[in-house]
């Protein structure tokens, strides 16, 4: 593999922003879209930032590839600082950005990766493996000389990753990489992601409204974001466990509608065609009576364990709860 | 404190193919408009020939007494002056209009994302490709005009000099007209304001028309006005291009040029920090 720099995991931080905050307009009109925020993300680790439309991912994902010019604090990629040592930090990053083509659509995908990969130094006997390498991963070398503006979105959207991947960043910012495509394209892209971040060791900052099946599946961390302040930043296991319910749910093999009468007070069902859920409060006589009463019934049981929240269900209780505490790691203001 | 990857600085060779990289695509975007470009063709040629007995008759005009014929030496002189002009226009336009479509598709921040400065790599694709289009536009309205008229336009390797001091003043001026375009993109009305001042201007450099003193000293701070009164000195005088001063000398032709060129460089680097710093950068 071709690397556009000599770039080496260390013992430093891929990112590190102190103190970063962008204020809209002056005066009355002031509006901040980011407060200041310190946020540090270590090598080879996958970060979710979440947050509701409008919240500042976006703006925190281009303030930190220098796109939006912050009006407070520093950014430090691969440790080199974005204001003072621009070129090298930019040799840092790869970056998929929202709402954006990304690349161009009259010039075929192997045409854009040979642009992108010299617009990032590289010569083009260094492009041209590298290139090849993406696009039949991809499975996009059949088709790599025509226009990307004739591709399936799921494909230009591929096409846009691999130009990112260009000259093999360590660091990548996938903003938003899953919005508008179709539910076999985005498990595809998400399985590639997870390739690049579990086998290529990729530092990848990714921001998603499909919190299940993106965040919470790729996402060592996570980071939610409410009104441009960042009010959550736990590992992704932590931060389910602390949102943990006192009450137990139990798995039932099929559809088992006559088990709800029987149930005690405060239970709570969920039936379809396959399973039966039944979620009762934490109190341990009451769980021993209900699996002995489903023995007897010669219920055939699949799992007891606490309940746990989706992500789905965290984030909107955060959300949604103004009085939810701020629950930051310590990696996270390192 | 946290350790740096080891990241060499660029080499002179990575900016020259970051540099051919934008040339090359200057060049497919400007194969993509060849279309555009056929279709314009005969305007320019519609132009001079049109304008040839009209420049400069404004009194035969108001009497009614035009003569609707075409005089070799006057058209020959409308087409020398098509050459520096036809260049500002494709240049500043297509300078506009493309970065127009990149912001729209939000290529532009890719562009960005380029370790190298962002004029070089927007300003230089465009030069070599309006170079190659203004080429062909000329020599296709030289062919085309001297199927009626014959033109009489005696080469001097001269005129390369004006030409090139043309070229630099319309990339300084296309840097500006892109600066503007990052902050405020729905400019194009400006844009054409712009070439239709350096156009009327540039044309008190020809012998054919006659304009107040007044007139005549403003369209020296314009960027084609000497370029052009030098163009015409060393093709139809046969006088030196090296004078000092005058229409056409070449210290108003050199301090225009340069003067345009370091305050396009420097309109784009405000532009540039402006739209980062309001967050437009990719949006239209």
């Amino acid at each position: 593999m071709i690397r556009a720099t000599t770039t080496s995991v260390d013992d430093g931080l891929a990112i590190e922003v102190t103190g970063l905050g962008k204020t809209y307009g002056r005066g009355a009109t002031a509006r901040p879209a980011v407060r200041p925020t310190t946020l540090s993300l270590p090598w080879g680790q996958v970060l979710g930032l979440l947050g509701p439309n409008g919240a500042g991912k976006t703006t925190l994902i281009k303030m930190i590839c220098g796109l939006v010019t912050p009006t407070a604090g520093s950014v430090r990629v691969g440790g080199w600082d974005l204001t003072t040592d621009r070129s090298r930090a930019m040799l840092q990053i790869g970056a998929v950005l929202e709402g954006s083509r990304n690349v161009y659509w009259p010039m075929s995908a192997w045409e854009n990766l040979l642009y992108f990969g010299r617009l990032k130094g590289l010569r083009a006997a260094q492009i041209k493996p590298r290139a090849e390498h993406l696009l039949r991963d991809l499975d996009l070398w059949e088709r790599r000389h025509e226009q990307v503006g004739s591709y399936s979105r799921g494909m230009q959207q591929k096409v846009a990753v691999a130009a990112a991947l260009i000259n093999d960043p360590p660091i990548l910012l996938l903003d938003e990489p899953t919005l508008g495509l179709d539910v076999e394209s985005a498990l595809t892209f998400k399985e590639w992601i997870a390739r690049l971040a579990r086998e290529e060791h990729k530092t990848i900052l990714l921001t998603t409204h499909h919190l299940h099946d993106v965040a919470q599946e790729l996402a060592d961390r996570i980071a939610v974001i409410r009104s441009g302040e960042i009010i959550t930043d736990l590992p992704t296991r932590e931060l389910l466990a602390r949102h943990a319910e006192d009450r137990w749910e139990i798995r039932l093999a099929g559809s088992l509608d006559h088990l709800v009468g029987a149930l005690p007070g405060g239970a709570q069902t969920s039936i379809d065609h396959n399973e039966t859920r039944i979620w009762l409060p934490d109190n341990q006589a009451g769980l021993y009576a209900v699996l002995d009463h489903l023995r007897d019934t010669g219920a055939r049981l699949v799992s007891v364990e606490k309940s746990m929240p989706s992500l789905e269900e965290v984030f909107l209780r955060l959300l949604h709860d103004p009085a939810a505490p701020a629950l930051v790691s310590k990696e996270a203001t390192r | 404190m946290t350790g740096k990857t080891p990241t060499p600085a660029l080499t002179a060779r990575a900016y020259l193919a970051a540099l051919g990289n934008e040339i090359r695509k200057g060049f497919r975007f400007a194969w993509a408009e060849r279309l555009q470009i056929l279709i314009e063709l005969p305007m320019f040629a519609a132009l001079a020939l049109l304008l040839g007995p009209l420049l400069g008759q404004g009194n035969r005009i108001v009497n009614g007494s035009t003569t609707w014929t075409l005089d070799s030496h006057t058209t020959s002189i409308l087409v020398m002056w098509f050459v520096p002009f036809t260049f500002f226009y494709m240049q500043v336009v297509k300078m506009f209009w493309r970065l127009l479509a990149e912001i729209q598709a939000g290529t532009i921040e890719q562009v960005f994302l380029s370790p190298l400065p962002a004029w070089v790599v927007v300003a230089v694709g465009r030069v070599a490709a309006a170079f190659l289009e203004t080429l062909f536009v000329a020599a296709s309205t030289y062919g085309i005009v001297s199927i009626f008229v014959p033109l009489q336009i005696e080469w001097n390797a001269a005129a390369l000099l004006p030409l090139l001091s043309g070229a630099l003043g319309a990339i300084g001026v296309s840097l500006m007209i892109a600066g503007a375009t990052l902050v405020w993109q729905r400019i194009q009305l400006v844009n054409d304001a712009v070439l239709m001042v350096v156009m009327i201007f540039s044309a008190s450099a020809l012998p054919l028309i006659t304009v107040p003193s007044w007139w005549s000293e403003i369209s020296h701070f314009l960027p084609l006005t000497d370029v052009t009164g030098s163009l015409y000195r060393a093709l139809f005088t046969h006088q030196p291009v090296l004078v000092a001063w005058g229409m056409g000398g070449l210290v108003p032709m050199l301090a225009t040029t340069l003067g345009y060129l370091a305050a396009g460089i420097l309109a784009f680097g405000l532009g540039a920090r402006a739209a980062k710093r309001h967050g437009t950068l990719g949006r239209y």
